[in-house]
């Protein structure tokens, strides 16, 4: 038990096991209604069928590699940008659709930020990955 | 694990602030939004309490209480004291599992934004004509719908929970993904401290009940704003009743575990001893988890829609979970050195007045009791002292603790005290009396009252107690101005902590550690302590 | 009268082992932690570090037992309460699937049925084998009459939740609309209870006024007054609760 539950995914599956075990008993046991039974069903599913996958996937993948960099990403305007597009877009509803088109406009901004976001995070990884590789060179 | 860094700006702007997706940023302001939304959410009961000290009415009228009432509960649950858990997480687990950064922080920031965006909605409607929400925090169709609560108010009170709910899943799923992957090299999951370890039930919860939320309230939103009969039919509000309380209780849970943490770390620290029963407190987290999303039955043990049993058999469950935390939080005290700093008042003051809201709770877990005080002031004195003595006092303990690490600067101490000696008092005087009224018949969510009940002399109580609290909070908020402004500098460690949050600066810098000290335990620098001096 | 329903009664029999219980508790703990946080305090001057015990699991696994022990007993004087002869019945709909603590086999045949129908804000009660209707309208509240002995009751609502509760019996149900919940009540002893029922489920603006009294009487002395009501006598009515808090 202790070397599951030290896997990240071994306790999300434990904690999915749990989740199983009072689904059962509520349809085994007792005479639940059919809403607990599928909202139960959810619970347990969902959980152990994500833990089992990352459990899966960890195996795969080994621990991380310690060497890859990473980029950090420091601060996010297209972010904030979508923000405001989805609270727009769910006002669109109440307000009328003018306001449907003004939030697309801003989603259109905000994904193109986040492109130039990531393709200058990438352009820093190869930076630093050309760097190390200098120095490890020398 | 190195990392390079760039170095930051001199002085971020506020948009830099706000658009910064450093989670100790996130954090932050997530925090700092919720603590508003407290004070506000308070100022609102202070309203309804000084309504409720007489019978009749005097301060407002019903229409503008059942408004007060329900946007009192909702920013209390989805503004203050959800967004407040996931600040904590996202502020302390990756310092404490020695991680640099969160996985995913865009969405971290866009759940800050979505927030920002509930707190607005819900607090627009008091501009409209027809008034703000006014179904309940919990909004039962078919009250809920259009033709029980017509009007743009509960429309945007609906869609500001719908984003309130996003919000919380976005967030919560970077913490879980940080714990999973980016944990330190030798910290496995068992070495993880006790907060993280809270942190970590507390967004699985999150993801596995909020959707529920979110789904309830757009299938009410659609019942409301298009010709959809959602939930019509004999079995509509019943299933909405399910969609709800199937989020509506784990979030209790939700916004009580990462503060029993806090408490854990505070009592550790403290005492100067590691967590005691660090595996039972472990395996009592994962299945207090577990059960807390099998019970929300018990809010429906009236409707005749479910089966009783099941859920009081759940909810009865609890106490033992419940009784292993409260003995490893004791036995952490057990043949300590105890300095008794403000945090650790509020780590003991959280287990004295937690304790009442959990026997009271496990008392309405028996089906015949909950006939007779549900929708009753005893309810509503059960469910305060979980989340005020709960969440509230936790949420204290932690800032206490965790203030210096933050913002690199301390509290008074003094001012500390005031304020717990104080709140101590109004946490009784104010939630007590209720347990009362509800067991002779007062029902909740009513503005005026007869004055042939007899009712009058124990809700005066109830008011004058919410004053005192009021009193004590500004007591922290001349505290928390203060030390903001120049309060005394902490240094890295001024507590002698025990997990690796402590080995960094105070405020940490923009990739949390220079260098990560060697894990062996979930109390690592303790480790380091006693191989030091020996 | 031998009514076989008491609500009160099953309530009082759990409170009596619940609430003692919760109080013991309490008391513990708090002593214990004022103990702890007295007894272990740091001395001045003392910088020494504690002695490092982190956990016993032996006691510990013990006082688990202990916990699961006591919510065992919990758990079975609730079930073998909700499974008395009691109130509770499943409830009926159009599409059925309602749920109830008793047994059909075992619950009571009361002879007075009554229909308990909540609209927004007020209650109307239709006593369908008496052909007898008491309703409220706006400022005033209608009266419950009751015999003295088991009355079952159907709940339904016209428009929102509504819940009907009766303070003094220890019970309440939801009533829903499209859907009747069913439950019988013992009435024990003749009386008069003033604005004693109300609607326990916030249903909106006069949520706070939805009331009605409750008037047992012997089970002659109701035969007189329902034959009265279809006579024509007119039904009794009381003032709903006023902006001031009164009954005027």
């Amino acid at each position: 038990m202790k070397r599951i539950v030290a896997r990240g995914s071994g306790a999300v599956l434990v904690w999915g096991v749990n989740l199983t075990i009072l689904w059962i008993v509520a349809w085994a046991v007792f005479d639940v209604d059919a809403t607990t039974v599928v909202l139960g069903a959810w619970m347990a599913g969902s959980v152990v069928v994500w833990a089992a996958v990352t459990w899966w996937r960890e195996r795969r993948a080994g621990t991380p590699a310690d060497e890859q960099p990473l980029a950090v990403v420091d601060g996010s305007h297209a972010t904030a940008l979508l923000g405001v597009a989805i609270v727009a877009a769910l006002l669109a509803t109440q307000f009328g659709p003018w306001l449907a088109y003004v939030s697309a406009g801003l989603a259109l901004v905000a994904a193109g930020g986040l492109v130039r976001e990531r393709r200058a995070a990438r352009a820093s990884v190869e930076q630093v990955r050309a760097a190390c590789g200098e120095e490890r060179a020398t | 694990m190195t990392t390079v860094v760039r170095p930051p700006p001199s002085r971020p702007s506020v948009m830099g602030r706000l658009t910064s997706t450093d989670h100790k940023h996130v954090g932050l302001l997530t925090g700092a939004t919720a603590l508003a939304f407290f004070a506000i959410g308070g100022l609102i009961a202070m309203v309804m309490r000084t309504e409720l000290a007489q019978p009749g009415l005097q301060v407002v009228s019903d229409e503008t209480y059942n408004q007060l009432f329900t946007i009192h509960g909702s920013t209390m649950f989805y503004l203050f004291a959800s967004p407040m858990a996931m600040a904590f997480a996202l502020y302390l687990v990756p310092l404490q599992i020695g991680a640099s950064q969160i996985v995913w922080p865009r969405l971290a920031l866009l759940g800050l934004w979505l927030l920002l965006g509930a707190g607005v909605l819900m607090y627009t409607g008091f501009l409209l004509p027809g008034g703000a929400g006014k179904a309940g925090w919990f909004a039962f169709d078919p009250l809920s719908d259009d033709v029980g609560t017509p009007g743009t108010g509960q429309d945007l009170w609906t869609v500001s929970v719908i984003l309130a709910g996003l919000a919380g899943i976005l967030q919560a799923a970077c913490v879980l993904a940080t714990i999973v992957r980016r944990r330190a090299p030798r910290m496995t999951m068992l070495r993880m401290p006790v907060f993280s370890w809270s942190a970590l039930v507390s967004v699985l919860m999150v993801i596995t009940a909020y959707p529920a939320l979110v789904l309830a309230m757009t299938l009410l939103y659609i019942d409301r704003t298009t010709s959809a009969a959602v939930y019509d039919g004999a079995m509509g509000p019943i299933v909405y009743q399910h969609l709800f309380w199937f989020f509506g209780h784990p979030v209790v849970y939700i916004v009580f575990f990462p503060f029993l943490g806090a408490v854990a770390e505070a009592i550790a620290t403290n005492s100067g001893k590691r967590f005691f029963g660090y595996p039972f407190m472990v395996a009592s987290l994962l299945i207090f988890a577990a059960l807390s999303m099998a019970v929300w039955g018990h809010h429906m043990f009236t409707t005749s829609a479910i089966e009783n049993r099941y859920f009081a058999l759940t909810t009865t469950a609890i106490l033992v979970v419940a009784g292993i935390e409260y003995f490893d939080c004791m036995g952490t005290m057990w043949r300590a050195k105890i300095r008794m700093r403000t945090s650790m008042l509020f780590a003991i003051g959280f287990l004295a007045l937690f304790l009442i809201g959990g026997l009271t709770g496990i008392f309405v877990a028996s089906p015949p009791l909950d006939y007779h005080v549900h929708d009753t002031y005893f309810i509503v004195g059960h469910f305060h002292y979980t989340l005020f003595g709960g969440t509230v006092f936790g949420m204290f303990a932690g800032i206490y603790h965790w203030f210096p690490k933050v913002t690199g600067r301390l509290l008074d101490e003094r001012l500390g005290r005031a304020h717990f000696w104080l709140l101590v008092p109004g946490a009784l005087l104010t939630f007590i009396p209720m347990f009362l009224l509800g067991h002779d018949g007062m029902t909740r969510r009513i503005a005026n009252y007869g004055a042939d009940r007899g009712w009058q002399g124990l809700n005066t109580m109830s008011t004058i107690g919410s004053y005192v609290i009021a009193a004590s909070l500004l007591i922290f908020l001349v505290n928390l101005v203060r030390s903001l402004r120049g309060g005394p500098r902490a240094g890295d460690d001024p507590w002698e902590g025990q997990t690796l949050e402590w080995a960094t600066t105070s405020p940490p810098p923009p990739h949390n550690f220079d260098e990560l000290p060697p894990v062996r335990s979930y109390a690592p620098l303790m480790d380091l302590r006693e191989e030091r001096s020996s | 009268m031998n009514g076989t329903v008491d609500t009160a009664r099953d309530y009082q029999d759990l409170f009596d082992l619940y609430w003692p219980l919760a109080v013991g508790v309490l008391v513990i703990i708090w002593l214990a932690l004022l103990v702890l946080a007295v007894r272990f305090r740091r001395r001045d001057g003392d910088d020494e570090w504690p002695e490092q015990t982190s956990e016993r699991p032996r006691l510990e696994a013990s006082y688990v037992a202990l916990l699961a022990v006591i919510a065992a007993v919990l758990v079975f004087f609730t079930f073998s309460t909700m499974g008395r002869l009691t109130a509770d019945l499943p409830a009926e709909s159009a599409s059925t699937g309602g749920r109830s603590d008793a047994d059909p086999a075992k619950t009571p045949t009361p002879d007075v049925t009554i229909d308990v129908v909540g609209a927004r804000w007020n209650w109307r009660f239709r006593y369908r084998e008496l052909g007898v209707e008491q309703a409220g309208d706006g400022r005033s509240i209608p009266t419950l009459v009751v015999p003295v002995g088991d009355v079952r009751f159907r709940a339904t609502s016209v428009d929102v939740i509504h819940s009907f509760f009766v303070p003094y019996l220890r019970f309440k149900r939801d009533a829903f609309p499209k859907r009747w919940t069913n439950f019988t009540l013992g009435f024990r002893e003749p009386g008069f209870h003033r604005a004693e029922g109300r609607c326990a489920e916030f249903c909106g603006l006069r949520h706070a006024y939805m009331q009605f009294n409750v008037r047992v009487l012997e089970p002659e002395a109701f035969r007189r007054w329902a034959a009265a009501r279809r006579d024509g006598a007119p039904q009794e009515l009381t003032p709903a609760l006023d902006r001031d808090g009164r009954r005027r």
